[in-house]
């Protein structure tokens, strides 16, 4: 699949400063996006366990955005994947331009949010009137 | 001395046990993060606090709706139904939702212990 858009900025001195992903809100992005954060995760010196964290997260993350973010399977959806890297954390954030959280029972969405709180050092959940972006912070030294 | 096998049946028994107070501990995280993100907003869509692990259950209240609430270690936010006499006793109950603390002194402590506020009773 090729990617809507992507930006990986490189430190002068080797690893990765940030990362942004932009592709569409469809299952089969979810997979690219686990992708992507896996290996800037290592980049930035994550260990094995924490990069299996954040690859945990960011499908879990990912999914949320593709089915309760575009339940109408908008065609046009994206979903954004944006790293970066500030002193001893890793901070990655998934955005989409999707419906948000509603007030009705939504399978599977409480499952995917608890499983990210449980594997992140920190999470903070943005709902606005132009989709959800959901950061995740990792500490790189646990 | 106990076999491997009932080492495996005991800790597997505990877990089972201890699997609600979990559940309900990572659902408030959950909320605490939707807390924060909405700051500058008048509400946000929480979710159920209860017990079950697979419960997506939502509940949209007013931040200060949703402060009220969690004004304790040991209250929890609940969509109506999803109280579980055993565990809960409910304090509060309004159209949407309802407020419950915990019975027993091990899931209150848990709470307490995982409370990003620091087990501030209020």
């Amino acid at each position: 699949m090729a990617d809507r858009s992507t930006r990986v900025a490189r430190r002068a001195g080797g690893g990765l400063e940030a990362l942004e992903v932009t592709l569409p809100a469809s299952p089969t992005s979810v997979g690219h996006l686990r992708s992507h954060a896996r290996e800037f995760a290592a980049a930035a010196g994550a260990t094995e366990e924490i990069v299996t964290d954040v690859a945990l997260a960011i499908s879990e993350a990912s999914t949320n955005a593709v089915i309760h973010g575009y339940p109408d399977r908008d065609a046009t959806g994206t979903v954004a994947l944006r790293g970066s890297v500030a002193e001893d954390w890793l901070e990655l954030e998934v955005a989409d331009r999707g419906a948000g959280f509603r007030q009705s029972p939504s399978g599977g969405l409480g499952f995917g949010l608890k499983l990210m709180a449980e594997v992140s050092d920190s999470m903070t959940i943005e709902q606005r009137d132009a989709g959800t972006t959901i950061v995740l912070r990792f500490a790189l030294a646990r | 001395m106990s076999s491997g096998a009932d080492d495996k049946q005991t800790w597997m028994a505990l877990r089972a046990a201890d699997r609600p107070a979990l559940a309900e501990i990572r659902a408030r995280r959950v909320n605490e993060a939707i807390e924060r993100g909405a700051r500058g907003q008048s509400g946000a869509v929480f979710l159920c606090e209860c017990g079950f692990l697979g419960c997506s259950r939502t509940i949209e209240l007013p931040l200060t709706g949703y402060a009220a609430a969690r004004r304790g270690f040991d209250r929890f936010l609940l969509a109506p139904g999803h109280e579980q006499p055993a565990l809960d006793r409910v304090v509060e109950r309004h159209d949407d939702h309802v407020v419950v603390v915990k019975r027993d002194g091990r899931s209150a402590e848990r709470a307490k212990l995982a409370d990003p506020r620091g087990g501030d009773d209020g």
